[in-house]
């Protein structure tokens, strides 16, 4: 059982690893995370090794690896989200349909959307509008390949 | 391990052959089924292993983190190749038709908007109130989880 809870203490190290970054520096929330996840990891299994528990080495590893990828799901889905932004947004008092919608104006979404893939070095400002960089062609061509393999059809399906 | 891998490894071939060919499969209700049925059939087998012999919990628990990791990254996969905004954006940009159309980019914004409210109505997570929309208190402890991924992912402020 001790591997149990060294797996728990190692999870909430990453995540205070991951405050502590968050605080200290910007930028992508994702791969902070995925820096002090592994980090941490390489605690456990160093942890796991020095107590001679070898058997449950690889459990261990599983469950925290599968603890830190909840996790990410959970900070990605908070940051990008429409439905969690509207649900933050309703936290502290009721609103009307006129501040949903002049909160979330189509134009400032598109805008916003579009900064934040600036920021992130996935689109750069071109002569007379935007154009995808070579981080941006990558990302969307494996977007599209996932999109064949789900079988995925025209835009409108899900919306 | 073996056994864990073996049986992912029919899951996702069965989907890869057959399954992401059936209509039924498009729907990302049905796709979420098929894993979160897998899991839970998985997880039931590991509680009855372990009920019976309890020096297998560590395996079990592997096995079940490993179907976790497998589950996750897949759904989220399918959902962000289906209804990415940010990628969908990036998909508009690089099509040379309609480089400068961001008219269409709000259009979407406003669908997913609009999407968004009536499915958190329909899961009880928001209701309508005389000054427009409210949570409801399934909504508020949903929120409250949420927000807590907020404050600790909280950056530094650009300067």
């Amino acid at each position: 059982m001790a591997w149990l809870v060294a797996t728990g203490v190692y999870f909430m190290i990453s995540v205070w690893l991951y405050v502590i970054l968050s605080r200290w520096m910007t930028g992508n929330g994702v791969l902070k995370f995925v820096f002090c996840g592994t980090i941490a990891g390489l605690g456990l299994m160093l942890h796991q090794g020095l107590s001679g528990d070898l058997v449950n080495l690889v459990p261990s590893v599983l469950l925290y690896a599968f603890i830190c990828e909840l996790f990410i799901f959970f900070i990605a889905f908070v940051r990008s989200s429409v439905s969690v932004s509207l649900l933050l947004l309703l936290k502290d008092r009721p609103q009307s349909q006129r501040e949903i919608d002049r909160l979330y104006a189509d134009e400032a979404m598109v805008n916003e959307r579009i900064r934040k893939l600036e920021m992130t070095d996935f689109l750069e400002k071109a002569a007379d509008s935007r154009k995808l960089t070579a981080k941006g062609r990558a990302l969307l061509s494996g977007f599209r390949m996932f999109r064949r393999f789900f079988r995925h059809e025209g835009p409108e399906r899900t919306l | 391990m073996i056994f864990i891998t073996a049986y992912l490894s029919v899951h996702f071939l069965l989907y890869t052959l057959v399954l992401r060919n059936l209509r039924f499969f498009y729907q990302e209700k049905n796709i979420f089924l098929y894993h979160a049925i897998s899991f839970l059939g998985v997880s039931t087998a590991g509680v009855g292993l372990v009920v019976l012999e309890p020096a297998v919990l560590g395996p079990v628990i592997g096995a079940v983190s490993l179907h976790g990791i497998y589950s996750l990254s897949f759904l989220e996969l399918w959902a962000l190749s289906d209804g990415g905004y940010s990628l969908r954006i990036l998909d508009q940009i690089d099509n040379p038709r309609a480089a400068a159309d961001f008219k269409s980019l709000e259009v979407l914004g406003a669908s997913k908007k609009k999407y968004r409210l009536s499915s958190l109505e329909r899961l009880r997570l928001v209701a309508p109130h005389p000054a427009g929309w409210m949570l409801t208190s399934r909504g508020r402890a949903v929120a409250v989880f949420l927000g807590f991924f907020v404050f600790i992912s909280k950056q530094k402020e650009r300067v």
